[in-house]
């Protein structure tokens, strides 16, 4: 359904696909969320200023590459939830707290984030 | 004019029997003894005698010297020196007899004789001495006193054992003579037969050299492959130009020296010592692999190395041969194929993912609800878009295949579990096609070691190929045993997959090149079954991987069956064996 289920999560996007960045971005906005979108590593590194609950994160990026960003969030925000999104098979991915094999479908990007019962208890 | 007669004289001088020059020695001393007449107190009785007995001797010289060499008959060469005695016999009769000075000339006549071979001579001989002596007294018509016949007696006796003296002296000397000819032929003979023996030595020497020339000259002309041979410790016996070039090493430099050790700058030998790389042929024949070398410009290549043992007559192994072909290229271009297949796969991908996201967008979005009609559309497009998916995850697939790179997530599986999942999800299409799908899977589980989602992916391959061959009205049957060998031990025990169809079956011809990538049957094409040839080199990739394999068996017309064996392992049983 189309409740908000992550009212106020802040999710960063970044995706050099401007299609795929859009949409993640739906998705993720119709979920309530709080979504900054970068389309290069480089403006992910400047996104990372602000504080953020979650980033999905493609590994294939030009310049500064997806792998550079994990590693440049993790030490920037410990306790940001890192997801990596590609195209590559999951077996080539860096360790990070969760995996997005594209093509993604709704529900796998909405199972990413935390769950938040609703009034009659289901998801 | 002196000099023709010397030249017309050589010839007959230089003939064996020496008739001609015994006779000029007599001739001569014959000549010089008739100046004994002019001596004052010696005188001849009868002139007409004296130039009788020289008019014998002149008659025997040129009888002598103008009877052909060749053909003498014995008669004329005895005649010649009888003819001489009997005319000395003269001389002496007409100049006193027995008190005649001439009386010695009688010996060189006898000597002359009695060097003739044979009896005849001594015979001659005898009788000439006899008349000579006997014919003066005779005619003196003396009454002989007693004394005078023995003479008649006694000198040609004496003169005949002269002869025969002289006659066996000089047999001797011929029979030496001819004995040593004997030897000097025999000598001869043996020269010869060394001549020819050291020419045929020479001629065998001169094809070995060239022989050896060519090969040698095979050997430097392969500037392309390199060839190395060394002793059975590794030492380095032969290195062709091939190997100079293709290590920029040069061959002087590592001759004598050993294998390894020269080479290791310039081949990646690991950190193995020549036994451990010959072991493998110690048994086999041959044994062919890959090695990384660096070239003189630092450039890194692969070469394809095949190392065989030499043997001796006995069998005996005197050393190893490597063969060495740079494949570099080859593999370059292999791995770039593959890296361009990857590339592609990926690249393609991502708008797929995008087809796929914002079909999902459209179909879901509940303020603006679709039509029915637009739903079945949409569905369609998805429905492509994941045929598009699976073909592109295929391709990524077999090129990881081809490379040797995909990776396994090994985990206790039930295969009954997997071809439980695989029947279901084929069912749809089974059921659109009227074809009848059957699992008989047993009660007892079936477990391998292996990545259920591959493993899924083979079962899956083979049930829509089963039921894609298949027509109307037919059936495909799943079967999973577990067979156990008769050693009957975890490592031998065996899991059997096998999809039956009764489809159209594929061709004998074609089975070899079935598991082929993007190898269609022809069977596939005139029955229109849709597919691109990859599921088959999938599932094969699969099967070995897991250390296992795949057979199929099929009659056109009546159905084809896959069989896929894998190593079981004991449910409970801990998977470090593996």
């Amino acid at each position: 359904m189309n409740e908000p289920r992550s009212s106020g999560y802040r999710v960063l996007v970044v995706d050099d696909d401007p299609d795929q960045l859009a949409l993640l971005d739906t998705y993720l906005s119709r979920a309530g969320c709080v979504v900054t979108t970068a389309a290069s590593g480089e403006l992910a590194v400047v996104a990372m200023q602000h504080p953020l609950d979650l980033a999905i994160i493609d590994l294939l990026l030009p310049g500064m590459g997806g792998a550079e960003v994990v590693a440049a969030l993790r030490s920037r925000q410990p306790a940001c939830r890192i997801v990596v999104t590609s195209v590559l098979d999951a077996d080539e991915y860096p360790p990070a707290d969760a995996e997005l094999p594209k093509p993604f479908t709704r529900g796998q990007v909405l199972a990413l984030l935390p769950a938040v019962p609703t009034a009659d208890g289901s998801r | 004019m002196i000099s023709r007669i010397a030249f017309w004289l050589r010839p007959r001088l230089a003939d064996p029997h020496a008739v001609a020059l015994r006779q000029l020695c007599i001739a001569g001393t014959y000549a010089l003894s008739l100046l004994l007449l002019l001596i004052p107190g010696l005188q001849a009785e009868s002139a007409l005698l004296v130039v009788l007995s020289a008019v014998m001797v002149l008659a025997a010289t040129v009888a002598a010297l103008t009877l052909p060499l060749q053909h003498r008959p014995r008669w004329a060469l005895l005649a010649i020196p009888f003819t001489d005695l009997l005319a000395v016999g003269v001389i002496r009769g007409t100049t006193g007899g027995s008190a005649s000075v001439y009386g010695s000339l009688l010996v060189l006549t006898v000597l002359s004789l009695a060097i003739e071979r044979g009896r005849l001579p001594l015979l001659l001989t005898a009788i000439g001495c006899v008349l000579v002596i006997g014919t003066p007294l005779l005619l003196t018509h003396q009454h002989l006193p007693g004394a005078a016949w023995v003479r008649v007696a006694f000198t040609p006796a004496t003169l005949v054992l002269t002869a025969l003296t002289i006659g066996v002296l000089t047999n001797r000397l011929r029979s030496r003579i001819r004995a040593v000819q004997r030897l000097s032929r025999g000598q001869e003979r043996l020269l010869e037969t060394e001549r020819q023996m050291a020419a045929a030595t020479e001629a065998q020497a001169a094809l070995l050299r060239e022989s050896v020339e060519q090969l040698d000259g095979v050997v430097r002309a392969i500037t392309e492959q390199f060839i190395i041979a060394t002793d059975a410790d590794g030492r380095i016996e032969v290195f062709n130009p091939g190997a100079e070039k293709m290590l920029g090493v040069s061959s002087d430099r590592v001759l004598g020296a050993d294998f390894v050790a020269a080479l290791a700058p310039v081949i990646a030998f690991g950190s193995r010592a020549f036994d451990e790389l010959v072991a493998a042929v110690l048994d086999e024949e041959a044994d062919v692999g890959e090695w990384r070398f660096t070239r003189s410009d630092r450039s890194t290549g692969t070469v394809e190395i095949s190392v065989t043992p030499r043997r001796n007559a006995t069998d005996a192994v005197i050393g190893f041969l490597f063969v060495g072909t740079d494949v570099s290229h080859a593999r370059e271009e292999s791995r770039q194929k593959d890296e361009f297949v990857n590339l592609i796969s990926h690249e393609l991908r991502t708008p797929l993912s995008s087809i796929l996201g914002y079909l999902e967008l459209i179909s879901d979005d509940e303020d603006n609800p679709l039509s029915d009609d637009q739903r079945q559309y949409l569905a369609t497009v998805e429905r492509n878009a994941h045929r598009l998916l699976r073909l592109v995850g295929d391709l990524l697939f077999t090129a990881q295949v081809e490379a040797g790179k995909f990776n396994l997530n090994r985990q206790p599986v039930d295969l009954r579990e997997v071809t439980a999942a695989a029947v279901e999800s084929a069912r749809p299409a089974a059921a659109a096609q009227g074809v009848r799908l059957v699992l008989a899977a047993g009660d007892a589980p079936v477990t391998v070691n292996g990545d259920e989602v591959r493993l899924g992916q083979a079962c899956d391959n083979l049930l829509s190929n089963a039921v894609k061959f298949t027509p109307a009205g037919g059936e495909v049957a799943v079967e999973l045993a577990t067979l156990t060998d008769k050693y009957d031990d975890a490592a031998g025990r065996r899991v059997r997959l096998s999809v039956r169809d009764t489809g159209f079956g594929i061709p004998a011809a074609e089975l070899d090149r079935l598991f082929s990538r993007f190898f269609r049957a022809s069977t596939a094409t005139v029955n229109a079954v849709p597919g691109v040839g990859l599921g088959l080199t999938i599932t094969r990739a699969i099967a070995q991987a897991h250390g296992g394999g795949i057979a199929v068996s099929s009659t056109e017309g009546e159905g084809t069956t896959f069989t896929i064996e894998l190593p079981a392992v004991d449910v409970g049983s801990s998977l470090t064996g593996r």
